[in-house]
């Protein structure tokens, strides 16, 4: 006897206060152990060390050789007190702003509209998916080649379409660069948010409609009382990933730039590796990496707070 | 329907439309300019390949070495992807279904990492690799990439795990199998689509990498596509029916494994999101 109950445990017969039935939940045990301890180990070594060392190295002014004298906290005052890290940030800044807003408001449109039962349906929802999944270098590359000066595609097409007044180096100028940079982070995540927004959409119970429309509400109040106000909790996800992936954006602005530093699009991201790589000054780079980090960290628990405030919604 | 149904409808086709014409213009072109036969045929009419060629890449992939960047990243992704199902597999159950202390706080610790920017792991490594040697190998690389990528992976198999009834085990244990049994036969045939869905994302994510890239490789011929691709756009600058020809080959692998496995590929992206 001894069966094993639904918790795991063995279940022992009456007044019995040992059975060998024991064993297996040892053995469970053991092979949980087994199953478990590499991948810990896997993450301890190669993402908790490093993340610990890097801690160590702002404190310091390593250069990558020879002694790292402790400096304690000088790194950390230079950055907030010199006004190219401060730009920096700032640039991440406008960058999340803008990036967020726009990233919102598209994914939003495209999911309400799709939400409706179009022919196409499905082939819109692959086409916007696309570029999500190619590498995010490739697009910067790409759209970098759609911008060039004198081969311009895109200058083509403007003036084939008779708009070739609009059309600007946009890619000349770094401050402009810039939001090309933004758009092109845009262009590749509407998919992410739109079909985050459709699962979402697709939760909402047609009963709120229903009784909506029958207390006399058009299509746009339905929209605006109804379909945001419980979309809250995607949109706060879209929120806080997109903020926190404008904090760590690097790809897209190497590709556009290819590596030379353009002072108006330099972020947090690319200084970390030009600073630590390029110029070796690895406790500067560690403590702007742990500034980055704890900016990142501050926003995740303001999301989890937030989402753990915003439980109560009931339908 | 209504007249204002129409107008919404219209409408609606419209802005897809539009929509769908910004997304799709840039592959438009990039495929256009590569089958062209040189810049000059672009002035001639950009919008059409003229006489299509598909010169570019065969340039593109001998000339240009594309053959090996290629081949780098089949061996980077193939082999990150594998590791990574090994560890998040095992411990995505370990997690799930087995007794073992201190599982909450794993738990806590995997789901920490992954607000870790990687620039504050990547100086460390580099360091750590370049003492042993170990920058500029396939390994040196296909480390940082698996021990990434174990505690999502982790996580969302966790979450499949967790899905499947304890019941089944149960059954098992009762028809005389071992816990190792219980995993192997039961729990892990019925977990498949949980682990294409955790060997899709690792894949689309370690093809399309650049950063970790970049650091850890600076031998030409170890270079994965996106970083060879990089590269070789400073050395030809202007030849853009080449590169084109190379940025095309390079998001190919990604748009096909996509567009073969879309609905895992969509409930991954979402499930990650959705995780808080």
């Amino acid at each position: 006897m001894g069966s094993t109950s639904l918790a795991g445990r063995p279940a022992l017969k009456q007044g019995r206060r040992f059975s060998w039935r024991v064993l297996d939940v040892r053995q469970g045990k053991a092979m949980g152990y087994f199953f478990i301890v590499p991948s810990l180990i896997m993450v301890t070594v190669f993402v908790i060390y490093p993340v610990i060392q890097s801690f160590y190295w702002s404190f310091t002014n390593w250069t990558g050789f020879g002694e790292a004298k402790w400096v304690g906290l000088d790194n950390y005052i230079f950055i907030f007190r010199n006004h190219e890290p401060l730009e920096w940030l700032w640039h991440n800044v406008v960058f999340a702003t803008l990036y967020t807003s726009t990233v919102i408001v598209v994914g939003l449109t495209l999911a309400l509209i799709l939400n409706q039962p179009l022919i196409a349906r499905n082939t819109f929802r692959t086409i916007y998916f696309i570029p999500y999944v190619i590498p995010g270098m490739i697009s910067a590359l790409v759209w970098n080649f759609m911008l060039t000066p004198q081969f311009d595609p895109l200058d083509a097409l403007f003036r084939a379409i008779g708009l070739g007044q609009f059309w600007q180096p946009w890619l000349g100028n770094a401050y402009t660069a810039f939001y090309v940079a933004i758009f092109i982070t845009v262009w590749s995540n509407i998919g992410f948010s739109m079909v985050l927004y459709l699962a979402g959409l697709q939760n909402i119970p047609q009963d709120l409609y229903d009784a909506a429309n029958v207390d006399g509400a058009n299509r746009v109040q339905r929209i605006i009382r109804i379909t945001i106000p419980l979309l809250r909790p995607i949109t706060l996800v879209i929120l806080i990933l997109s903020i926190i992936g404008s904090m760590k954006i690097f790809e897209v602005i190497w590709g556009l730039t290819h590596g030379i530093q353009r002072p108006p699009m330099e972020v947090i991201g690319t200084a970390i590796y030009r600073v630590g790589f390029g110029f070796n000054k690895v406790g500067q780079a560690s403590a702007l990496s742990v500034v980055l980090f704890a900016i990142i960290f501050v926003l995740t628990i303001i999301q989890l707070q937030l989402t753990r405030s915003g439980e109560a919604i009931e339908y | 329907m209504t007249r204002s149904d129409r107008i919404v409808h219209t409408l609606s086709y419209i802005v897809l439309l539009a929509f769908a014409f910004i997304v799709l213009l840039p592959f438009y072109f990039m495929v256009i300019t590569s089958l062209k036969e040189s810049n000059a045929a672009f002035y001639v009419n950009p919008f059409l390949p003229g006489r299509p060629t598909f010169a570019n890449y065969v340039d593109a992939w001998i000339k240009g070495k594309l053959w090996r960047y290629f081949s780098n990243s089949v061996v980077f992704s193939s082999c990150s992807v594998s590791g990574v199902l090994i560890f998040s597999i095992t411990g995505g159950y370990a997690l799930a279904r087995t007794q073992i202390r201190g599982r909450n706080a794993i738990l806590l610790l995997f789901l920490g990492t992954l607000m870790l920017p990687a620039q504050i792991t990547v100086i460390p490594l580099f360091k750590l690799f370049a003492r042993w040697h170990m920058l500029n190998t396939y390994i040196g690389l296909i480390i940082p990439y698996v021990a990434g990528g174990i505690a999502f992976s982790s996580f969302i198999l966790r979450g499949f795990f967790l899905s499947l009834p304890r019941e089944l085990g149960d059954a098992g244990r009762i028809d005389g199998c071992t816990d190792m049994d219980v995993f192997f036969r039961i729990m892990l045939p019925l977990s498949l689509p949980g682990i294409a869905t955790v060997a899709l994302f690792n894949f689309i994510g370690v093809w399309g990498e650049f950063f970790l890239a970049l650091i850890f490789i600076s031998v030409d011929s170890m270079k994965p596509i996106t970083y060879g691709v990089f590269s070789f756009t400073e050395q030809y600058q202007t030849n853009w029916p080449g590169l084109t020809a190379g940025y095309t080959i390079a998001v190919v692998p990604s748009i096909l494994v996509f567009l073969l496995t879309q609905k895992f590929f969509v409930q991954g992206v979402m499930a990650g999101a959705l995780k808080g």
